[in-house]
């Protein structure tokens, strides 16, 4: 773990210590809300280095944390900012970044507008996957929540449109449409994935998002389902090493993201399944390498279940293929993930989680999603079993 | 004979009789209405809503435990203690709303919610309810 993040460690330690006393206060009359979340992890892998962890030998490069400020400006006009910063593996480094940043002015049930950094609606659980206190899980399902791509999904600049329809007996329907800049990081899996396939990428990571997620909160209380579609334009330019390090514009024009969900909540129990399906083509300028179409698919399904306010416990079975038009049964095309998690709640603000992963299958055919060839040199091998050790506070 | 039937319809009577007149729904002097409809009580409980049908801004105050508390989430809200605090858990992560007021007592709710402009909260149906309205729920 570097200095920089052991500093970030040590400054959330510290506000977490003192903070939780004053996590609301007023300043000229107006409540001000500030709150905090950290996490750590212990991960143990019986073969392959998992999300460039050295996880071989047991790392603890699995850190992260945020601490947000909100306050309404009047009844109907909300502002707040997060910042956010992890430490997994060579992911991120403790790079501390504006998580979100916008105002949210509500015009009624029906339709509101949040503009700035925004996190993005796509599918039931994108916009809070950093929070694993929110989740019975260590690891969200990495075939439809990749951690190594969270920068590339997470938020976007611009704004959301939304609201609630109700529809008495019928329930309620929710809609957020969107749209804006896309995410980056400099040290996200999406240009290690790049770079580890001979195509580092040089400057920026440019694209649009523009999404629509729908979502009905059925007459059966607990049950929820919806689904989103995304469009999103990718535009960078990469030096292909192959031919002694020649730019190379690589240009993704429409690129769709879908998602289709259901989770039913009911007392102790918590039920989800989600499918998800990215395709598009791939354009390159010069065109020295030739067009390429992506078909990646991804599902899973999950329980879990509370039988004491202190413990949880659950599993989820996922699946994820890289490219669809290709056998799944290839070892780097696809990874089949079962998972098994007893969560412990320590307090209200604690937890503990013991999470068993076994896993088939690395990925795709570069090594670039979840193993990755910088930090597997010796080669993959078809199978990984994994230990993983997270606790959590938040306030 | 007689008084060992009147217990037995007494038990009956009390067992049948609505939960929910056990808790009591009350609010800051502000807030327009004098009747709210379950399901716009669970909205503003969810912080869906912070606004009632009659234009009258409103902000949810809690119960951090108790009978009434557990019995308010269950009939009203449909959520259990830990599945609500998690719900506004991921809206105040995510930007999308705050985390409500909460208090130890009927007592500290009471005082909160008459001097809040807008606050609606609810407390055990014998609690003293002085300096607020109470709500009835249509």
């Amino acid at each position: 773990m570097s200095i920089r993040m052991w500093g970030l460690v040590l400054a959330l330690a510290g506000l977490f210590a003192a903070a939780p006393a004053r996590a609301q206060f007023e300043v000229g009359g107006k409540k001000i809300q500030v709150h905090g979340f950290f996490s750590q992890g212990f991960v143990l892998t019986d073969k392959n280095n998992f999300l460039t962890m050295k996880s071989s030998d047991g790392s603890f490069a699995f850190t992260d944390g945020g601490m947000n400020i909100s306050t309404k400006l009047t009844n109907k006009f909300r502002v707040g900012a997060q910042a956010y910063a992890r430490n997994i593996g060579e992911l991120s480094n403790g790079r501390v970044e504006l998580d979100w940043a916008y105002g949210d002015y509500r015009f009624n049930d029906w339709l509101g507008i949040r503009a700035g950094k925004v996190k993005s609606t796509m599918g039931l659980y994108n916009d809070t996957q950093d929070m694993e206190f929110l989740h019975a899980f260590a690891l969200l399902p990495q075939a439809v929540y990749p951690t190594d791509l969270r920068a590339s999904n997470i938020s976007h600049r611009g704004g959301d449109l939304y609201g609630d329809i109700n529809a008495k007996k019928a329930g309620t329907f929710s809609y957020v449409f969107y749209g804006g800049l896309r995410s980056d990081d400099p040290r996200g899996g999406y240009r290690y994935g790049l770079t580890d396939g001979g195509i580092p990428v040089v400057g920026s990571v440019d694209g649009y998002r523009l999404g629509l997620d729908l979502r009905w909160q059925t007459p059966i209380e607990g049950l929820l389902v919806g689904a989103t579609a995304v469009r999103v334009t990718t535009e960078l330019t990469g030096r292909l090493e192959a031919a002694g390090g020649m730019p190379i514009g690589i240009r993704a024009p429409g690129a769709k993201n879908m998602r289709y969900y259901g989770e039913y909540q009911r007392g102790g129990l918590k039920l989800a399944a989600e499918y998800a399906r990215d395709y598009g083509r791939v354009d390159f300028t010069p065109r020295i390498l030739p067009a390429s179409q992506i078909d990646t698919r991804g599902w899973y399904v999950s329980g879990s279940y509370k039988f004491h306010p202190r413990f949880e416990a659950g599993a989820y079975r996922g699946q994820y293929v890289y490219d669809a038009r290709v056998s799944r049964s290839l070892p780097a095309n696809h990874i089949d993930d079962t998972a098994l998690v007893a969560r412990f709640n320590l307090k209200s603000y604690w937890n503990v989680k013991v999470e068993g992963h076994f896993m088939d299958g690395v990925g795709n055919r570069a090594g670039t999603r979840s193993f990755y060839a910088r930090t597997n040199p010796q080669g993959l091998a078809p199978r990984t079993n994994m230990l993983i050790l997270r606790t959590g506070v938040n306030f | 004979m007689k008084s060992r039937m009147a217990v037995w319809v007494c038990c009956l009577a009390a067992w049948a009789l609505p939960a929910l007149a056990e808790v009591a729904v009350v609010a800051n002097a502000s807030v327009g209405v004098s009747e709210i409809s379950a399901d716009e009580l669970k909205r503003v409980f969810l912080g869906a809503k912070s606004a009632l049908s009659d234009g009258s801004a409103v902000e949810p105050v809690l119960l951090q435990s108790g009978a009434a508390h557990e019995l308010f989430l269950k009939e009203y809200v449909g959520k259990t203690d830990a599945a609500l605090r998690n719900h506004f858990k991921s809206l105040v992560f995510t930007g999308k709303g705050s985390m409500p007021k909460s208090f130890a007592s009927d007592a500290d709710v009471v005082a909160y919610v008459a001097k809040t402009k807008g606050a609606i909260g609810y407390v055990g149906n014998a609690a003293a309810a002085a300096g607020v309205k109470r709500l009835s729920v249509k």
